[in-house]
């Protein structure tokens, strides 16, 4: 167990560029773009294979590839079965030609009234509200764990009548689709920060632009946009729009793109006093260099891997790329234990 | 429009605007009945409306404009709706001449009169019995076989019943109380028109751009692009007007599987008809790279929205397929301060919409008109309502001269007995 301050050293995301911040209702997204070098994980979309073991009753996992390891993102759905789905309760390495069981280490869970009703849907994600729950009890060995959250959450919704979470899971809950119309993926993202009235409520990056872009609608749809939908649902209708306070019409442009740096200041500002929290490190699983982390705070929680390489005698310097807003945030690692330089390939950091 | 058990009369939920229509302009409240894409139920309205209302104001060529459609909707209206309006213009007591001639001879010279009679005896009666007067319709009743030669039947009836012995049978079946509807169907005059869009719009503009987008370019499918956008153009009005069209090429108007590329498609479509059809027309691209656009990138929708303004258009055009993404409410703002400095700018918004529902998650968009974009038989209305905006009154005489050229068109097409005589 380690304690150190949350994202002020965790994450080295000086590799990392950040574009302008895209806003919609009380969601908030900055998309993250970039990767230091290609990354050897590939998707569950790429040749996951389950099987049943009846002599163990228990699922196997396994990938078609004999040389890439796979890399099982945090809360995802993974399909084992026509009409079967297990959200995994935590991240997974699954390294080349080795199968893993679905209990034990990586504990599942599956939801059960989802369970019978279930198409698989590629990388489903667990929505936010229901994953700080679901990390606290990732221990807990019992399928039906989530359900009285499941419940609750149903039941705040009763104001969209059609809302039901296995149709959330199956990527089919219409309210919730919007948030794809209102977000744009860029090309070359690898990752995003998620900012819900602006407070950081996540922080995901995947290993590659093609990865993250199977993760981007579950992400957005699923787990963010929900937590966007609850919140909107308790704000007062929207006012009728506000005309910029100016004395000419030509300063409009100026005055537009002002505003817009005041927001992100803003988000700057939030982001500097959230950023700074105690958080317990927890050592998972590891294959080669690649290490698995986990970490839980008062505010966030989440899971991490990351490469250690061999020392260069030359440290690359410090890129220049980053918006003023964030240059000073994630700054380089200030000085670890291991002096070992290190590279992130994954990160999916939520509000609990 | 329901009838209700009460007895009352009949209202409906946009009852206030069809009234208020009907008293700006009769005329072409009337032939919005011949609109392109305008539903049953809202002619049933109009046809109820032109029947209850009386034409004592009104003056000669008003009434032969307002008679041809009523005679038109009788004659392309299911038989079930109009024996609906016909007892809810019972209800409110109107009783106007036009409206007994309509309904007399729509009834009595109806294709299948006596399966209908047969089937809604109780309706036929009670129509029957409001325009004639109840005392004149039961002698009618009357004057069926089996009472003597001396018993003659109303004048009015002679004249839309035809011969005797036809008013004879007529007025022997309605003596006989009618089965239960659901034995037998209500019989459909089966010369009614079915109403289809012009076979203009069937080409394949959408489909060879989709085509473009999923196979690549090549100059087979360029050409036969080129063909389809002046096919459509040809169908469609010109404007010689300045306008700024916005397209947002950003990486959400790609869509999904199956229908991956069809927001993108409409969107292009609709501009490169435009194109072809305005003189003036400016293109601002948001996002996207190439030709046709690829979608990608955010979608800046305020910045490109500043730009085109400069330029001082007439009209703007900004086809999206929901919120702008980059900063959402940014574009109402600009609108709202333009409409402070007393420089609005009238705005027509497209919203793309490959499903059923209508993007409505971007809150109030009062400052501008929003028109879906499903299909390619939207560019007309889309271009009929620029055209609304930019001069109301040559657009509302050219809207009135295309849907009487409409009425006309369909007028040859259905020779329903109604029509003919």
């Amino acid at each position: 167990m380690d304690c150190r301050m949350l994202t002020a050293d965790l994450f080295d995301l000086s590799a990392y560029r950040f574009a302008a911040p895209q806003r919609s209702g009380a969601l908030t997204i900055v998309p993250i773009l970039g990767q230091p070098s290609p990354s050897p994980f590939l998707s569950p979309g790429e040749g996951l294979q389950s099987k049943w073991e009846p002599s163990q009753s228990v699922w196997t996992l396994g990938s078609e590839s004999g040389q890439a390891p796979m890399l099982l993102p945090l809360h995802t759905g993974i399909g084992v079965a026509p009409r079967q789905c297990v959200l995994l309760s935590s991240a997974a390495l699954l390294p080349p030609s080795k199968r893993m069981k679905l209990t034990g280490e990586i504990s599942l869970f599956l939801p059960s009234s989802a369970r019978q009703t279930f198409d698989v849907t590629e990388n489903a994600v667990l929505p936010l509200p229901l994953r700080g729950q679901a990390w606290r009890l990732r221990y807990l060995q019992r399928e039906d764990r989530l359900q009285p959250d499941i419940r609750h959450l149903e039941h705040q919704f009763s104001s969209h009548r059609s809302f039901s979470f296995s149709r959330l899971l199956q990527g089919s809950q219409q309210a919730a689709e919007s948030f794809a119309r209102r977000f744009e993926l860029l090309t070359g993202q690898t990752g995003a920060l998620f900012f819900l009235d602006n407070r950081p409520v996540g922080l995901e990056i995947a290993p590659s632009p093609a990865f993250f872009a199977t993760l981007w609608e579950p992400l957005l749809c699923g787990c963010y946009g929900i937590a966007a939908l609850l919140h909107e649902q308790n704000l007062a209708p929207m006012p009728s729009p506000q005309p910029y306070d100016i004395e000419e019409l030509s300063q409009l442009r100026t005055r537009m793109f002002e505003e817009r740096h005041r927001l992100d200041d803003s988000l700057a500002a939030v982001l500097t006093t959230h950023s700074q929290e105690v958080y317990t490190l927890e050592a998972g699983q590891s294959w080669h260099n690649f290490r698995l982390h986990s970490f839980t705070s008062q505010n966030y929680a989440g899971q991490y891997i990351e490469e250690i390489l061999p020392p260069e005698p030359n440290p690359p310097p410090e890129t220049a790329a980053l918006p003023r807003m964030f240059r000073t945030l994630f700054r380089k690692n200030p000085a670890p234990s291991d002096t070992a330089p290190r590279r992130l390939h994954y990160v999916s950091l939520f509000a609990i | 429009m329901r009838l209700k058990r009460d007895g009352k009369p009949v209202h409906w939920s946009d009852e206030a605007p069809h009234r208020n229509a009907y008293a700006a302009d009769p005329t072409l409240y009337a032939l919005c009945a011949c609109l392109q894409k305008i539903q049953p139920w809202q002619q049933a309205r109009i046809l109820f409306l032109l029947l209850a209302e009386t034409r004592r104001h009104l003056d000669a060529s008003t009434r032969i404009v307002l008679e041809r459609i009523t005679l038109f909707l009788l004659a392309t209206l299911p038989t079930e709706v109009i024996l609906t309006v016909f007892l809810s213009v019972r209800r409110s007591r109107a009783n106007h001449r036009h409206t007994v001639q309509s309904i007399l001879s729509y009834l009595l010279q109806h294709p299948d009169l006596f399966a209908l009679i047969r089937t809604r005896n109780p309706a036929v009666r009670d129509c029957l019995e409001h325009v004639l007067g109840k005392t004149r319709a039961r002698q009618f009743y009357d004057f069926g076989p089996r009472r003597g030669e001396s018993i003659k039947p109303p004048a009015l009836l002679k004249r839309y019943g035809g011969s005797d012995e036809r008013l004879r049978k007529i007025a022997a079946a309605l003596q006989i109380p009618s089965r239960s509807a659901a034995e037998l169907p209500v019989p459909q005059p089966e010369f009614g028109l079915p109403i289809v869009p012009p076979a203009a719009f069937d080409s394949g503009l959408i489909q060879t751009l989709l085509r473009l987008y999923r196979e690549g370019t090549s100059p087979l499918l360029v050409e036969a692009l080129e063909e389809a956008i002046a096919l459509c153009g040809s169908a469609l009005p010109s404007l010689s007007i300045p306008i700024a069209f916005i397209l947002d090429a950003s990486a959400s108007m790609r869509g999904h599987s199956p229908n991956e590329y069809l927001p993108i498609a409409l969107a292009v479509a609709l501009e490169r008809v435009l194109q072809a059809r305005c003189s003036q027309l400016r293109t601002y691209t948001v996002g996207g790279f190439g030709w046709p656009p690829a979608p990608e990138g955010a979608s800046d929708l305020a910045s490109a929205l500043l730009n085109a303004l400069e330029a001082v258009p007439d009209l703007v055009l900004l086809v999206t397929d929901g919120g702008e993404n980059t900063n959402a409410g940014e574009v109402e703002r600009i609108l709202a301060t333009r409409v402070k400095f007393g420089q609005q700018v009238p705005v027509v918004r497209c919203l793309v919409a490959t499903t059923e529902e209508f993007v409505s998650e971007t809150g109030p968009f009062d400052l501008c008109v929003t028109l879906p974009l499903r299909q390619e038989a939207d560019f007309a209305e889309i271009i009929q309502r620029c055209a609304l905006m930019l001069s109301p009154s040559g657009a509302w005489t050219r809207l009135r001269e295309e849907l009487e050229l409409r009425l006309e068109q369909w007028e040859r097409e259905v020779y329903g007995w109604t029509v003919a005589c």
